[in-house]
Order: C-alpha cells, then sequence, then structure tokens
C-alpha cells in the first residue's frame, strides 16, 4: 500500500481513461487470477483462534482482548479486499484522479467505522467487567454460576 | 417535506432528543426529562405512521441520504427505504420505547443524582438504532446500527450496575452478540469482495447479473451474515445471551428486549434473504427453506422446554420468546408473501402481549421483590387486575381469539402447511400453559402450594443465605459436579444446591420502597400494550397494510426497482382474515394450555421433570465461553446446512 510505482507502471495507467475514484472498484472477480489467498486465509484464522480464546478465557480482561482479535479479522479481512498491487493511498490531493492505481477507499472508511464501533465494544465491555471485579470479587467466568438453567 | 426527506428523521429525531437530555440532563428536573423523552419517542411513532399511511399501496418513499445517488450503476450513497415493513417496524418500535418510558416513569423512583435524563436517553438511542436497522437499504449501514442498538441494550441490560447479575448477564449479552456482529461484517467483506456493492438491492443486482448460480464465496457470504442475525433473533444454538439478558435487565427494557429487538432479527434475515438473495445469483430457495425450518423447529422446541422448566418469572418469558422467535422462523421458512404476512401479524401481536406480560412480572416485582414463581406462590392475590392482564396474557400466548397472536397463528399455520400445524398448536399451547400455571399460582394460590411440605421452607431460607454469600468461594462449583451432587432423585430434587437453576428470589425492587399499590403509570402501559395485541386481531383495518407490507417485504424485484428509482407495485395479496380451521385449532390450542396448567402443580411438584430436562438445563451454564463454543458450532452447522 506504500506505493513506490515504477515508471512503468505509471505510464500504463496514464493511458487509461479517467475514471472517478469510486469507479475504480477492485472486484474480487474471477477475471483476477492472482488474488492472493493468504490474508484471506489469516482474516480466517484470526477469527478462529479470537473464539478459541474466548471459549478457553479464564480472565475476563483476556476475553474482551480475545474478541478484539476477533474483530480484527474483519480489518485484515476488508483492507485485503481493497487491495490492489502497486495501488497507493487514496489521496487525490497532489495528482489528478485516475493518474495512479490506489486501493479501494471505501473499505478504509469500512475499516475506520469498525475501528470506532469495536472502541465502543470494547470500553462497555471492559467498564462492565470492573463492575463485576467489584461485584463478584473475581474476573474468572468460571466462577460466575449464578444465572443458569 | 416531501415523504422521502421525512425518513432521515425517523433516526436523526430519536439520536437528536438523546444527545439533548443526555446534555440538558444534568439541570432538568425528573418530570421534564421524562416528558420530553415521551414526546420525541411519540412524536418519531407519528411520523412513521404518517408515512405509513401516506404510502398506502405504493412502494413507499427512498431517500438517498444527502443526494448521493448512484451514477452510471455505480456509487457510494447510502439509501433508506421506507416500505411497508420498514416503516411499519418503525411505528412499532416507537410504540414500545414510549410505552416503555410511560412504565418507567414511576419505575425507577432514585435516578443517578444528577442524571435524571439518562435512562430516557438510552431508550432514545435504542430507538434510533433500531429504526435505523429497520430502515437502511444498506448492508453495511445495517452492520453499524445492528452494533448501535446491541451496544445500547448492553448498557441498558447492565442499567443496574450495582447488582452482581446484571452486570453478568449484560456481558454475556455483549460477548454473543458482538461475535455474531463481527460474523456478520466477515460476511460483508465477502459479499463487497464479489460484488463491489454494499447495498441490499445493489449486492442482489450484481449477484444476479453474475452468470451461473451462487457459488461457495455467495453462500459462505450469505452464511457470516445470516450468524449475526440469528444471534440477534436468539436461534438455538445461538440463543444462549437471552435468557441471561432478560433475567437481569430492568422491566422496560425487557419489555423492547423480548417485544421487539429479538424479532429484528427474524426481519433482518428476510430483508437479507429476499432482497439480496432470493435472485437467481444468491442462495436457492430450497437451501433457504432448509436452514429457516431446522433452526425454526429447534429453536420452538427448546424454547417451549426450557420455557416450561423455569421458575424465574423473567426468564420464563424470556424462553417463550425464544419458543416463538423459533415459532417465526419456521413459518418464514415457506419463504411465500402469505407466511410472510402471517409472521408479521404474529409478530407485531406478539410484542404487545409479550410486553404486557413483562409489565405484569415488573409489577410483581416491585411489590414483593421477587419473581420467582415458588416464592410468590398465591401473594398475589391482592393484585386482582393484574392478575386478570397476566391470565390474559397467557392466554393470547397460547392464541385465543381473537387476541392477534391467535390470528398470526392461524395465518402461519395456514401458510407453513400441516407438520408445521402441530408444532405451532404445540409450543404456543406450552409456553401460554406457563404462564397460566404462574397465573393461578401467583395471584389465585392454586395447586400445591410449594413452600408448604415443611421441609421446604428451611431450605429455601438456607438458599437465601447462600447466595449472599456466592461473590466468595463457597460455591465454586464446575459444571461438571452437578450430576454427582448428592442424588437429584430424592423428593427435594428441585431444590439442590447443584441444580443449574436461577430462581428469581432475593432480586433488587426497581422501586425505592415497595408499592403499596401499582403505579397508574405501569398499569396503563401495560393495559394498553395487551389492548395493542387484541387490536391487531380485531382490527380489519390494519390487515391490509400489514399483508401490503409483506407483499413488498417478500418481493425480490419489487424492492430493486424501489431502490433503483423506477417503482413497481407488486402484486397485492389477500388480506388476511379469520378462518374457520384457523380459529378451531387456535381453540385447541387454548384448550391444552389450560389443561397442562391445571395439571401442572402436580407435575412441578415431583421430581422427574428435573431429571428429565436435565442436560438442557446444563447446557445453560450462564459461562460466557461455552456460549461462545455454542456459537461458533452454530456457524459451523450452518455452513453445513447451506453446503
Amino acid at each position: 500500500m506504500n506505493g513506490r510505482r515504477t515508471e512503468r507502471g505509471r505510464i500504463r495507467r496514464r493511458e487509461r481513461p479517467a475514471q472517478p475514484p469510486y469507479a475504480q472498484r477492485p472486484l474480487f472477480h474471477r477475471e483476477t487470477r492472482t488474488v492472493n489467498l493468504l490474508p484471506f486465509f489469516c482474516a480466517g484464522w484470526l477469527f478462529l483462534v479470537g473464539c478459541y480464546a474466548l471459549a478457553t478465557s479464564r480472565n475476563l480482561i483476556h476475553a474482551v482482548g480475545a474478541l478484539a482479535v476477533c474483530q480484527s479479522s474483519t480489518y485484515v479481512l476488508l483492507l485485503a479486499v481493497g487491495y490492489r498491487s502497486g495501488g497507493t493511498a487514496p489521496v487525490f490531493s497532489d495528482v489528478p484522479p485516475g493518474a495512479r492505481p490506489v486501493v479501494d477507499p471505501v473499505v478504509q472508511a469500512l475499516t475506520l467505522t469498525d475501528v470506532v464501533v469495536g472502541a465502543t465494544v470494547t470500553a462497555l465491555l471492559l467498564a462492565l467487567v470492573v463492575q463485576i471485579a467489584k461485584r463478584h470479587g473475581t474476573v474468572d467466568p468460571d466462577e460466575l454460576r449464578e444465572l443458569r438453567g | 417535506m416531501t415523504a422521502e426527506r421525512v425518513l432521515p428523521l425517523l433516526v436523526a429525531v430519536p439520536l437528536l432528543g438523546a444527545a439533548l437530555l443526555v446534555g440538558a440532563g444534568r439541570w432538568l428536573p425528573r418530570y421534564t426529562a421524562d416528558v420530553f423523552g415521551l414526546l420525541v419517542s411519540g412524536g418519531t411513532g407519528a411520523l412513521a405512521v404518517v408515512e405509513l399511511v401516506g404510502a398506502r399501496g405504493e412502494p413507499g418513499p427512498v431517500e438517498w441520504v444527502a443526494g448521493w445517488r448512484p451514477e452510471g450503476g455505480s456509487g457510494v450513497g447510502i439509501v433508506l427505504v421506507g416500505d411497508g415493513a420498514g416503516l411499519g417496524l418503525a411505528a412499532l418500535i416507537s410504540a414500545l420505547v414510549t410505552a416503555a418510558l410511560v412504565y418507567s416513569r414511576r419505575f425507577f423512583d432514585e435516578p443517578p443524582p444528577g442524571q435524571a435524563g439518562a435512562f430516557p436517553a438510552l431508550l432514545l438511542l435504542f430507538q434510533a438504532g433500531m429504526c435505523g436497522f429497520v430502515l437502511t437499504g444498506d448492508l453495511f449501514n445495517a452492520f453499524v446500527f445492528f452494533e448501535l442498538m446491541g451496544v445500547i441494550a448492553y448498557a441498558l441490560t447492565g442499567y443496574r450496575v450495582e447488582e452482581a447479575r446484571a452486570v453478568q448477564g449484560a456481558l454475556t449479552f455483549g460477548f454473543v452478540n458482538s461475535l455474531g456482529g463481527y460474523a456478520t461484517l466477515l460476511g460483508i467483506g465477502l459479499l463487497y469482495a464479489r460484488t463491489g456493492e454494499l447495498g441490499f438491492a445493489q449486492i442482489g443486482a450484481a449477484l444476479d447479473a453474475a452468470a451461473g448460480g451462487g457459488d461457495a464465496l455467495v453462500t459462505t457470504g450469505f452464511a457470516l451474515v445470516a450468524t449475526g442475525l440469528l444471534v440477534k433473533a436468539a436461534a438455538v444454538p445461538f440463543h444462549f445471551w437471552l435468557p441471561d439478558a432478560h433475567s437481569v435487565a430492568p422491566t422496560p427494557v425487557c419489555m423492547l428486549l423480548s417485544g421487539v429487538m429479538v424479532e429484528l432479527g427474524v426481519y433482518g434475515i428476510a430483508r437479507l434473504y429476499w432482497a439480496t438473495f432470493a435472485g437467481p445469483g444468491g442462495v436457492s430457495a430450497a437451501d433457504a427453506h432448509w436452514v429457516l425450518l431446522v433452526q425454526g423447529v429447534s429453536t420452538a422446541v427448546l424454547g417451549a422446554v426450557m420455557c416450561w422448566q423455569q421458575r424465574h418469572l423473567k426468564r420464563l418469558l424470556a424462553f417463550s420468546t425464544i419458543a416463538h422467535t423459533g415459532l417465526f422462523l419456521t413459518a418464514l421458512s415457506a419463504l411465500t408473501p402469505e407466511a410472510a404476512t402471517g409472521v408479521g401479524v404474529y409478530l407485531v401481536a406478539h410484542a404487545g402481549v409479550k410486553a404486557a406480560l413483562f409489565g405484569c412480572v415488573g409489577v410483581l416485582l416491585d411489590r414483593f421483590g421477587s419473581v420467582d414463581e415458588r416464592e410468590l406462590h398465591g401473594r398475589g392475590r391482592e393484585l386482582r387486575f393484574v392478575g386478570v392482564l397476566f391470565a390474559l396474557g397467557g392466554l393470547a400466548l397460547a392464541g385465543l381469539p381473537p387476541f392477534g397472536t391467535a390470528l398470526g397463528k392461524a395465518l402461519c399455520e395456514e401458510a407453513a402447511g400441516p407438520g408445521a400445524t402441530v408444532l405451532f398448536v404445540a409450543v404456543s399451547a406450552v409456553t401460554g400453559a406457563a404462564v397460566l400455571r404462574t397465573a393461578a399460582g401467583v395471584f389465585l394460590g392454586a395447586g400445591q402450594p410449594p413452600a408448604g411440605p415443611p421441609h421446604f421452607a428451611p431450605r429455601a431460607a438456607v438458599r437465601g443465605e447462600g447466595k449472599e454469600q456466592r461473590p466468595g468461594a463457597s460455591e465454586r462449583r464446575g459444571a461438571d459436579e452437578f450430576g454427582t451432587s448428592d442424588g437429584h432423585d430424592t423428593a427435594s430434587g428441585p431444590e439442590q444446591e447443584g441444580e443449574p437453576e436461577t430462581t428469581g428470589s432475593g432480586e433488587e425492587p426497581e422501586t425505592a420502597g415497595p408499592v403499596t399499590r401499582a403505579p397508574d403509570s405501569m398499569l396503563v402501559a401495560t393495559t394498553a400494550l395487551l389492548a395493542g395485541g387484541l387490536a391487531v386481531g380485531c382490527v380489519p383495518a390494519l390487515w391490509p397494510h400489514l399483508a401490503h407490507a409483506a407483499d413488498g417485504l417478500s418481493d425480490h424485484s419489487a424492492y430493486l426497482a424501489a431502490v433503483f428509482g423506477s417503482p413497481e407495485t407488486p402484486p397485492a395479496s389477500a388480506a388476511p382474515s379469520w378462518r374457520v380451521s384457523g380459529v378451531l385449532l387456535d381453540l385447541l390450542a387454548t384448550l391444552l394450555a389450560l389443561v397442562l396448567a391445571r395439571t401442572a402443580p402436580r407435575i412441578t411438584a415431583g421430581t422427574r421433570r428435573a431429571a428429565w430436562a436435565r442436560p438442557l438445563r446444563r447446557l445453560h451454564s450462564g459461562h460466557v465461553g461455552d456460549y461462545v463454543a455454542c456459537t461458533v458450532a452454530g456457524m459451523a452447522l450452518l455452513g453445513l446446512l447451506l453446503r
């Protein structure tokens, strides 16, 4: 994403008709033959490992962290979806739109929103954990056994 | 101001009202804050109703926020779609929030000092989140509203932070729902990767344009997005958060959670399937039918069984909500406009009835400081009016005509076929009977008084003391020890310490002192809600609106056409009406419920019920790790069902 483009790439891009930035959708198209699958596997692994940590957690603060790990899988997935090889950050202050390949700005907006949502959730859950520590005297989920059946 | 321009107001007005309440709450007296909250929520509801009536027979207004219309087939704008289903649900949400605000008028006698506006503000934020969720035509936007209403709901559930149980229930709720939300977002990412679009309609159009049917990526995207919605809808095995949250949430919050928030999950599934995946490039109707049927039937059965086992009244009602959500999903699996109409009628009537039942339980909690069926036995004799409301609510749940629940049930049975009819009758009879059993025990003192045999009384006292010590180390027992605890088959089986059970005794009353008589505001709100549930079945003028909303919801191409600016009126199906067969089945279910409730004291006084349902009860361990594991297992199950 931090793009140093080759001179060749730049010239080739210039020959394309100028498109509005939102029309440059990096699709996960079938014709895109070399989609790098690693980020997608990475996202899946992050989600599952976060779930595993949540399920086996012995400390609620750790569990909140595990939930954040689950969420980071969504960041990885979204950014991987929007990535174009050779693309740079979608900032057009110094160059006219369409002059160079950029990564998808939409997924970056989504990721940013997602970060805000995640911060809200994490803050609220941590506040609840603080209250649990005060009221139950423990942060071990194994010892919270009041609601059952 | 055109009808389109009003749509964003349905979200913006409650948000703004909440901001004002929080900002100025420090200086406001409680009365002003409450009235202001009522005006805002009621005004929003009125706006939704005006929009709904204005769009009569038409596909409804569509607004591209800030004028960001798509150009040349692509765009990044966000669309709000005010079709019948969306606006109708917005009106229902607003009505319930208003009722909850009226109910809580005398409910929390002591708001935190200087924070008179906090509770109404939270309810308004909740309303904004839910209205946004039902109106948005954009999948990512729906996720954001989903999380917004989720976060507010966690905060509202744990509103009484001083209470040990409340924070635990809120935390479980938060973990499971947030995990579901992130699964949804993963699915949205995959769908965006395939189509480059984020709107329900835009993704649907792009999928339809692609050659061939839906492939693994599309199916995975559907499964992931549906996971979050099924968590919200409390389908098995994603449902574990719901009883815990309902057991501890303040009563007005329970009204909203059970009345409408859980049902929004069902709406979300219907919207997602029909708007996006019902076309040739989406998920095949057979797959969708199969998934909904399996989820619906298992949810309904588990909800009914667990509902019958409860003695904690809020928990009992929570499991009955799970059972009814299962019925909604089962009916929806027919995937026809008629089924959608039936679910719509059932859902709206259920919202009123269930909220009214919670309202009655709230009165009991304030009067006696307990929501335990056994502790309350016979103590409700003085609260005649509440008793009548509670019993009527139980009968409505069972399906007594002319309640709207009975009409909805009859329509669903007709749409879903004979196999489902058996399930509908059985499940509504069991949930209704559980409520009626409680009503007879608490308000009439019917049946064997549970504390009657002398050996029960001291045990109850011991349990009460044990509860106080529980935060300490006295009760650190793992789930695996339940079975080995001494003799659960003895006469006092259900009272064993190791029994996985939430009793509901020793709850914190939500008012300052015991209420001498139920405050008028609580009774008015409860009565109005029950009357609403009755009106759905009795006012034929409502039925064409519901049928119209269901037609719009269940028509893939009409939704796409409306969003892309060339609205077409979907073929109108006949407005629902009472049929003889439906009424007879409803009466059968009501009769079954009465018989079951009559025999109930004998069943519950025995010990056998604990033995056969024990594995199920043990599954609801209250452990957040177990619930997360079940959620992941559910995701795997969903994937298997969709292949």
